[in-house]
This record gives C-alpha cells, structure tokens and sequence, in this order.
C-alpha cells in the first residue's frame, strides 16, 4: 500500500518538485541475545507466553544493571522494547522478594493506562503472583484502599505522587517501606518546569521512602535527546548509568524534506503548510495509507482537520457515497479536550475506526494508537528531537514507513529544509532543568515540610555532603541553602522551629496549591453556552487564556469554532458560544522589563553577556482578526484585561560601544541599528530552541535599540517561565553556536532581499515577539543583515572553547 | 550564577512576586507565665508540651436507655468498655495535619467523666501519643462523631509518623447512623446541626471548626520560639460524647458542647480561660 504510494509520489513532477531531501533510512536486523541467567522460569513463561523467547540486547543490559543496583536511563527508539527492558527486573525482583514493590511514573494518565494493560498481559500470561494498579485522580476511593494496601507495581504520575500520595505517605507505608524500584518513563517530558519541579518531588520521594527505610533505585527511559544521562542526573541528582545499545529491528523508513512552493519569489511567501499538509494527508488517506498530522499548535490542529474532513467530504459527494471516500474518518487531537474525548480517539485509531488523526505535540508521546503508516509534520516542531519523537509515530518493526516534514515560511524551518545534514547527522539537542528555581524550591520545600518535619542536623548534612554514598539512604538535599529558605518561611508564617526541628504550622494542605506542569496559577475553564445550558469543554493556563480567550476571541475546538463571550479572571472561567465566521484571531502583546538582578557580567572579545533576574510585564491591549485560508487581516478588537507580570531569568546581549560589536554596530545609522538588533532577536529566538531542546514558545525575547538601564543596544532573551527553568544559563553556555546558527540561516537563505524566513517577519507579526521600544520602522535587506551578523555573530571565541571542553554534544553546524 | 538563595530570595520578593506574611509577633509570652495560665485553668503538665486536666458530670440518662434498647454496640460490651473521643487538628488530611488537642469521656460509676489532652507545641508530640495511647488501649470500642473516616486516621497517621504502633478496636461512628435517621429530617449532620434540630442542643460561645486552627497557630506563634514554652491561647474543643444520643434532657450535656473557652467560667468549657 505505502510501497505504491511511495512510488507514485516519485513520480509525480509536481510533489517531487517540492522535496529538498529524501533519505531513506534502512531497515535494521535484530540482535538478539538469550534471557539473562538470574531470570526466573515464572518470568520466562510468561515472556514465552506472549511470543518473547530471546531478548534485544538493550534489554539484557538493563536487565543486569538493574539487578547490580545501578540507576539507569535507557536510550532507544519507539518500540524498541523498552517497557520489557525495565519490567524485568522489576518483575525478578518482585518474585524473589515477596515484598518488594516499584512506582511507575508516566507523564500522562493515559500512558499509565497503556502500561498497566502492558503489565497486567504479562502478569496473566504466567499467573505471575504480583498485583498492579493504575493510581491516579480516576483511580475510585474504594480501590484506593486497596492499592495502597495490597499494591506491588503501582502506576501513576508525578502530579499523583506530587498532590496525592507524598503527602499521604504514612498510609502508604506498606509500600514505601519495601520499594525497590522508581520507573521514570517519558524522561524527556521532564525538561524545564516540570523537569525542575520532578527533580524535587523526587528529592521529596527519596526523603520519605528514606523515612520509612527504603533506598529505590531509579529506571528512566528517554527519547532520543542530546543529554539523556545528564539529564537523568540532574533529575535524579545521583549517579545514573547510560544504556543506548538498541538491539531491537526496525523497517525501512522514508523520510522526506518537503517545501511548499514559492508563491511569491521576492517576498519569499510559500503556500501555507496548513493546505500543503491537507493536500498530502488527504493524498495519503484516499490510499488507506494509516496517517498521523502534527501540527505546531492547537488551532492549526483544528484548521488542518477541517481542511481534510473538506477535502474528504467533497470525495464523497463528488461519489455520492463510493466506499472511497466516505469510509475514511479523521479526527483532530490536541491538549484541551476532555480525557474522555481523548480516549475516545485513541480507541478508534487503535481499533482502526479512524484513518488518520491530526495532533499536536499531546500525541507524541508513547499513548497506544496501533500501528501507522506516516506522519506528516506540518512545519518543524522546532526540535531535532522533538521531530524524530513525532516521526517515530509512525513506523512498525518491519515493513516501510513514511514521515514527510513541511517546512513552513519561519526562519528555522527554512534553516532545516536547507541542510538536511544537520538533520540527519547531528545530534540532537539537550534537556534542560533548573531544580533550585526558587519558586519552585520554595513551594516543593513547603510540600516537603508538610511531609516530614526538617531536623537541624539534616540541614547541615544537606549543605556539607549533598552526595549520597552507595548503599546508604541518601541525604535529601534541597540545595544548600534550605535554611534560609525555611527561615524565609518562618518569617511568612507557615512554618515553626522549634527545638531542633522545622515543622509545617499552617492548616493548609501545600501539594493541592503547587501545580507542577506551569509555575502559575489554575487552568480557566472554557465552558459553552449554548440555549442556557453550560457545559465544560476544555481548559487552558491563565497567561495564554490572556492572550486567546479575551472577549471576541475565536476559539477552535474538535473543529467547531466558538466565540468568547466573556472570560471572567477572576474565577478562572472562559464562557464561549458556537460561531461561524470568517475569520481567527490573534493578540497583539506589548511588553515591558526591567533588570532586578545582575548574577554574571562578562565581556566578550565582541560583545557584552549579562545574566540575570528580570522582571516582565506583558500586556495584549488589541487583538487581529485573520480571515481562514487566505489569513489576510479584517481589523482589530480592543482586549481589556489586566496585566501579567513575571519575574524570571534572562540572558541580555549587550552592544555598549567598548566593545567591538557594539562599536561597529555605534557607526552604523539610527534605522539600521534598530534594524539590527530588531531582526537579530526574531533570529535568536528563533534559532535559539533548536539548540536548547525547548518549545519555542518557552523563550521570550525583547530587544532594546537604547537600554535606559543598560545605555547601549540589547536584546533579551528570557525564559517564559516565573523564576526560569534553565534556559538562560542554558543559552549562556551555548550563545557562541546560537549566533552562529542565526548567521548561517540569513546566508543560506534563497530570497533575493530578505523575507520571513531570514530576516523574519515585522515584530508585529512574530508571536511572543516583543515589538521594538521605540517603534522605528523595520527596513533593511537579507545582505545588511548579513553583513551584521559577520560582525556580530562570530565574536566570542573563548564561549565556543568552553563549550567544546564541556563536550557538548552539537556541533556547529556549517560553519565556514 | 553562584548567587545565594538569601539573596534571590531578597531579590524574588523585591520584584513583589514572593507575598511576604505578616511579620511574627515580636512579644513572646514568658513560658513560665504560660504554665501558670494553664495550670490556674487547671491543666496539669503530664509531659514537656504536654497537659491535660479532668472534669465530670452525673451520667447522663439516656446513655444508659440507649443501651438497654438499642443494638449500636457489640454482644456483651458494656458502657463501662466504650470511649467516647475527639480531636482537634491543624487540617483536614495529610501527614502535615497535627492533632493538638484530644477530648475522651469514659463512666466512672454513676459519673461520666471527661478528660483532655493538650499538645501545647511540636516537639512534645511523642509524649502525647504515647499518653493518648495509654488511654486508648484500656478501652476496646471507640465511639465518635466522624471518627472513623477523620480522627482515628490522622491519629494513625501521627503515630506512624512517630514510629508508633496501635490497634483501634471496635469503632462506633456516631455520624453514619446520624446519616441514617435524621439525613431526611436535618439540613445536614454536622454535629451542630444534629444537636441544633435533633437533640435541641444549643452551643453558646463555639468557635467556629475553621477558625480553631488559626487560633492554635496564633498561640504557637505568640508563643514565640521559646524552648518548652507555653501557648497563651488554646483553641477550642469539639466535647467527646456530646452527641451521643442521650443528652437531649440533660443540661449538664448541654453545656459540655463545644466552647470556646472564651468569656466561659464553667470547667466543662474544652479549653481554658488560661490566656486571658
């Protein structure tokens, strides 16, 4: 089926015309190895049982190291057997020790579904004495009992074990008292925030399964990242072994760089992913190819699937009921449905009810939706990682699969579809996690105190010997400094030393009121109105709620558009009623900042680096009316809504006139400057995330032509999260490479004089783009541009030498 | 990048994101003075942190009818074998929830005596579990207001805490039965409503259940960090036993129900007048 499709596609002048890249990856061979000696008849039974006689030799190794008491992050594609790798030590464990018991922790609770359907066929196939349940918020009270009771692998996730069982651990002592092994599955989703926040609830698990006399040992697997034993460490702040000798096969896939066609050479305006990925999708689905579509956000998830189900619907009306066309369903996918709708799709796509499905990122992750075929990326998902995570989507253990990348106008996919050597040959990029954010610190140590009291002695052990030693519970450490956090929060009035203790003295109940995927405050609720009745359809966090549920704005959901009537802050409601316009809508955000805290001020051979603690204040005051398919501009509507103000971490580039940069920049005239350092932020922030692993919305970036603080041009670049998770002293150590990418990117470009995919688009129009301070007009060509960045960007050699010490795993890509 | 936490701490709270409390009170009251407030109360020192005292009333008679004609408790347990009990705590669940006051009853011959344990501060906690626990054990059914579901598991909870162990016996949780009889009749059963509409009790001078956690934290603060020191203002007290259905006629019950211990002078008031 695909074969054909492949081969017709080959064909076809018109498609091929558009392909930059096609690499076929070959299929891979097993290698096998045979079943470890110290695994149980039991276990091998029920591994025979469901068809598992040899074992890949991922899998044995983890095995044996598991066994020998090692922490260990597992590197290997999707299915590649994983799940076996770290169940079976698990299991051995479990049957040797009566006792004994492990945590699995899943980022979703749908994944903790699929795991424990996985466990539980396991367990039957060799009546294997061991109970596993699912625990989480859709867990009933009357089993809960029991799980806490009679559990041996319990399944959750760490919002669970954040809110619902750390802070009830002495019920759960049973289990805390003999665990062995803690799973951390999805270990790429751990990356800022909620990376950090992990790191803590897992110092906050240690504490207390050291209380009740246990030492588990840790099991991470990871996507493939750049840094996944770093990673593992700073999560897990521990020694970690890494285990990436994939030994499982693979089919041959194709994958394919795809660039829409130019529609206007001089502008270097293409064809619209949305329409290009329908076209393809809808391609692809007429031939009963199986389909994943992801798309970059929830909107375009909703327009992408409504422009095939268009697409289809002709089919079948052209057919008036032909098989053809009518029997293929698609469905749209994204965060913000409810978990029912949810399962309701993944049902359908496993039991092939659905053809295709068109997702964001919410689907990336390892939920059972069966086998597919191909995966279409509508645009870059602005990582190398994140890319080979939703290419990998599709694909099975043999046969051929197909994954199709869609670059769309934006710089960096541009940069991406023009060397497809970075793609294919570099490695990816890291993960990042700050577990001393001191907002996150602070509330993680409020739940910690409400768990179990703080001794004196543990705080100086805390700050003197941070390290564990083998073998013995190690020592939490919140950082260093946790006396002077608990001091600060004796001050605030919730905690009380007395004698030689610190102890939790307020009547509230912390983990309920510290959310670990944002750093903010609850989600709103969108709720519709419709004939008088309101009823919950989805939600969204407060900061976007701000920016695309103010009054008038259009909201997709499952296809259907809505209107928002009101959106009441306050009480975290957005009321919305069904709509049938013309047109979508996006916010106009201005933003202001100020320096708090200079922590590091280094000069460079070309230019000045500043990190620090900046204080944000951003403000949407009208938003623009963007008509479907053609997105050209209808008017504007006013936004009242309060701003919000955020306190974070940033990494300032500084151009004061001593320095070289800054000198050459000083010669330069008032509106190529402001040209300049305009364009040079829409670059980093742009270019920026592929080197971070991080979503490009979780870096803001504002540029100053005159910094009244700093006097000298300057461009921020700001983690998007309250207190940072990282990302700045991230870009801090790799700032040489990222100003490298972005000159690369404007000298590769194809346009004649500058267009949205070099210099980028006009600050206007860049979400998450501050617009320049002074409101100069942004004139000036891809050459001038250029000519910048020479002198700009290749500054910093001593930064590029650090790096290379540190080993970073990316190298710098085409540099001449 | 080697800032210390102090300091981003000062910097975080600069910027007005970090809500600094209110400030402690500066005047920590003299603990001398403390246990001289308690014990003119008549609260006796048991254990450092640690108080209790003792008070009495005629057994009331419906006790006794509910036993000879009803079916709430075991074969062959006799009145004398049941505790009547209750807590007050810092929260609603959670190992961070702290139990700071215990109210038991118990008949002693014709007399229905009340007695209350009272944690004045943390770290004497073990001392009042191993004393609540020398109390409970001499006794094998429990009888309560919601103390299945709540007290008897925050009290589990504390002693696990405290690497202690013990075993509840029979317990007898007046509120489900409550739930049974009068769900239809009264606005709710909560305790006071029950006492309001069906046993036409009337609390005079009762904390509110919400506020009885401020005003421990309130006295804990007050009284300062002060090693072994006293609170000058305990908080209220849910009376053991008020509930159980044989009150209704008699006034000596009644007045045991909750008090603040606020503007009262009879001794059945939970808590004492001791900070005033």
């Amino acid at each position: 089926m695909l074969d054909q499709v492949l081969t017709d596609l080959r064909a076809d002048p018109r498609f091929m015309g558009a392909v930059h890249h096609w690499q076929v990856l070959p299929a891979q061979s097993a290698r096998p190895v045979p079943f470890p000696r110290t695994v149980g008849p039991r276990l091998r039974v029920a591994c025979r049982e469901r068809g598992i006689t040899t074992l890949y030799t991922h899998q044995a190794h983890c095995y044996e190291r598991a066994r020998a008491g090692c922490n260990v992050v597992l590197v290997t594609p999707t299915a590649s057997g994983k799940t076996l790798a770290y169940n079976l030590p698990i299991l051995q464990s479990c049957l040797d020790d009566d006792a004994a018991t492990a945590l699995y922790l899943f980022p979703t609770k749908a994944l903790a579904q699929d795991q424990l359907h996985e466990l539980s066929a396991t367990l039957e196939a060799a009546n294997l004495p061991l109970s596993a349940f699912t625990f989480d918020g859709d867990t009933p009270g009357s089993l809960r009992t029991t799980v806490r009771a009679e559990g041996r692998l319990v399944i959750t996730n760490p919002d669970m074990l954040h809110t619902g069982v750390l802070p009830n651990h002495p019920k759960w002592a049973r289990f805390l008292r003999t665990l062995r092994f803690v799973v951390v599955d999805e270990l790429h989703t751990y990356r800022g925030i909620f990376g950090s926040h992990l790191a803590n609830v897992l110092r906050r698990l240690r504490r207390v399964a050291a209380f009740h006399g246990a030492c588990p040992r840790f099991l991470c697997c990871s996507a493939t990242i750049g840094n996944p034993r770093e990673l593992a460490q700073r999560i897990l702040e521990q020694p970690v072994e890494l285990i990436d000798d994939n030994g499982a096969p693979a089919g041959e896939r194709h994958f394919v760089l795809y660039n829409p066609p130019l529609v206007d050479r001089s502008q270097g305006i293409r064809r619209s992913i949305a329409l290009e990925a329908q076209a393809v999708a809808t391609r692809l689905l007429r031939q009963g190819v199986k389909t994943i579509v992801f798309a970059r956000s929830r909107g375009r998830t909703e327009l992408i699937a409504s422009y095939i189900r268009h697409a289809l619907g002709r089919d079948r009306d052209d057919r008036a009921g032909s098989a053809a066309g009518g029997s293929i369903r698609v469905a749209a996918y994204r965060g913000g449905y409810l978990p029912r709708e949810r399962r309701t799709i993944e049902h359908g796509l496993r039991a092939g009810e659905l053809t295709g499905v068109v997702a964001t990122t919410a689907l990336e992750l390892g939920i059972d939706i069966g086998d597919l075929d191909a995966s279409i990326l509508a645009g870059f998902p602005g990582t190398i990682a994140g890319s080979w995570q939703q290419a990998g989507r599709a694909g099975r253990r043999t046969g051929t699969s197909l994954s199709l990348l869609i670059a769309s106008a934006s710089p960096i996919d541009q940069f991406i579809i023009r060397h497809p050597q970075y793609f294919f040959e570099r490695s990816p990029e890291s993960g990042w996690v700050d577990p001393d954010n001191i907002y996150v610190l602070l509330d993680q140590l409020k739940c910690a105190l409400f768990e179990l009291p703080f001794a004196d002695t543990e705080l100086a052990t805390a700050a003197t010997d941070p390290a564990a030693e083998p073998g013995v519970a190690p020592q939490p450490a919140f950082g260093p400094e946790v006396g002077a956090l608990l001091r600060h929060l004796e001050q605030s009035g919730t905690v009380r030393h007395a004698a030689d203790r610190w102890y939790w003295a307020d009547r509230a109940y912390p983990a309920e009121h510290v959310s670990l995927r944002t750093s903010g405050a609850a989600n709103v609720a969108i709720v519709e109105q419709r004939a008088g009745i309101r009823r919950a359809i989805g939600e969204m966090d407060l900061p976007s709620a701000k920016t695309r549920l103010h009054d008038g704005a259009i909201y997709l959901h499952r296809g259907a558009q809505f209107i928002v009537d009101r959106l009441d802050v306050v009480n975290r409601r957005c009321y919305v009623e069904p709509a049938d316009g013309s047109y979508f809508t996006e916010a106009v955000v201005q933003s202001e900042l100020r320096i708090l805290q200079r922590d590091l001020e280094r000069e460079g051979a070309g230019l000045s680096l500043l990190l620090g603690d900046i204080l944000l204040r951003r403000e949407a005051r009208k938003f623009k009316k963007l008509r479907f398919r053609t997105h050209e501009n209808l008017g504007y509507g006013e936004i009242d809504l309060p701003p919000e103000e955020m306190h974070t971490r940033a990494l300032v580039l500084c151009f004061p006139p001593a320095t070289a940069a800054g000198a050459w920049l000083a010669q330069c005239g008032e509106a190529q400057q402001s040209f300049i350092v305009d364009r040079l932020g829409v670059l980093v922030r742009n270019v920026a995330p592929v080197f971070l692993l991080c979503d490009p919305r979780d870096l803001g970036v504002a540029t100053r032509l005159r910094d009244p603080e700093l006097e000298c041009p300057a461009v921020y670049v700001y983690d998007a999260h309250p207190g940072g998770s990282g990302l700045a002293e991230g870009l801090h150590q790799r700032v040489a490479q990222v100003l490298a990418g972005c000159r690369e990117l404007v000298a590769a470009c194809e346009c004649v004089a500058g267009c949205p995919s070099c210099i980028g688009p006009p600050a206007a129009h860049a979400p998450g783009v501050a617009v320049p301070d002074r409101g100069l007009a942004v004139a000036g060509t891809r050459q001038e541009l250029l000519e910048a960045l020479q002198h700009l960007a290749p500054a910093l050699p001593e930064e590029r030498h650090r790096t290379a010490v540190q080993g970073a795993p990316v190298a710098v890509p085409g540099r001449s | 990048m080697s800032r210390s936490l102090g300091e981003r701490l000062g910097v975080a709270a600069a910027a007005g994101s970090l809500a600094a409390g209110p400030p402690p009170p500066a005047v920590p009251a003299p603990a001398s003075r403390l246990a001289g407030q308690l014990e003119r109360a008549s609260w006796r020192a048991v254990a450092p942190f640690v108080y209790c005292r003792d008070s009495d009333v005629p057994s009331p008679t419906g006790l006794a009818a509910g036993r000879s004609q009803g079916h709430l408790l075991p074969d062959a347990c006799e009145l004398q074998q049941c505790l009547f009990w209750d807590t007050e705590t810092t929260g609603l669940a959670g190992a961070g929830t702290v139990i700071f006051l215990v109210g038991f009853g118990w008949l002693e011959g014709s007399r229905l005596r009340f007695h209350q344990v009272f944690l004045t501060d943390f770290p004497g906690e073990r001392a009042f579990l191993e004393y609540i626990r020398a109390i409970i054990s001499r006794y094998e059914v429990f009888v309560s207001y919601n103390g299945k579901a709540f007290d008897s598991t925050i009290l589990k909870t504390r002693l696990v805490l405290s690497g202690m162990t013990m075993a509840f016996g029979y317990q007898l949780d007046l509120l489900y039965l409550a739930r049974r009889f009068w769900r239809r009749v009264a606005d709710n059963c909560r305790l006071a409503t029950i006492e309001r509409q069906v046993l036409g009790l009337e609390r005079t001078g009762d904390v509110p259940g919400w506020m009885v956690p401020e005003i421990y934290f309130d006295s804990l603060r007050r009284a300062g960090r002060v090693a072994g020191g006293v609170p000058a203002q305990p908080g209220g007290c849910r009376h053991p036993g008020a509930a159980a259905g044989g009150g209704r006629a008699d006034p000596e019950v009644r007045a045991g129900g909750r008090s603040s211990g606020a503007g009262r002078s009879d001794r059945r008031g939970c808590l004492p007048a001791a900070a005033r």
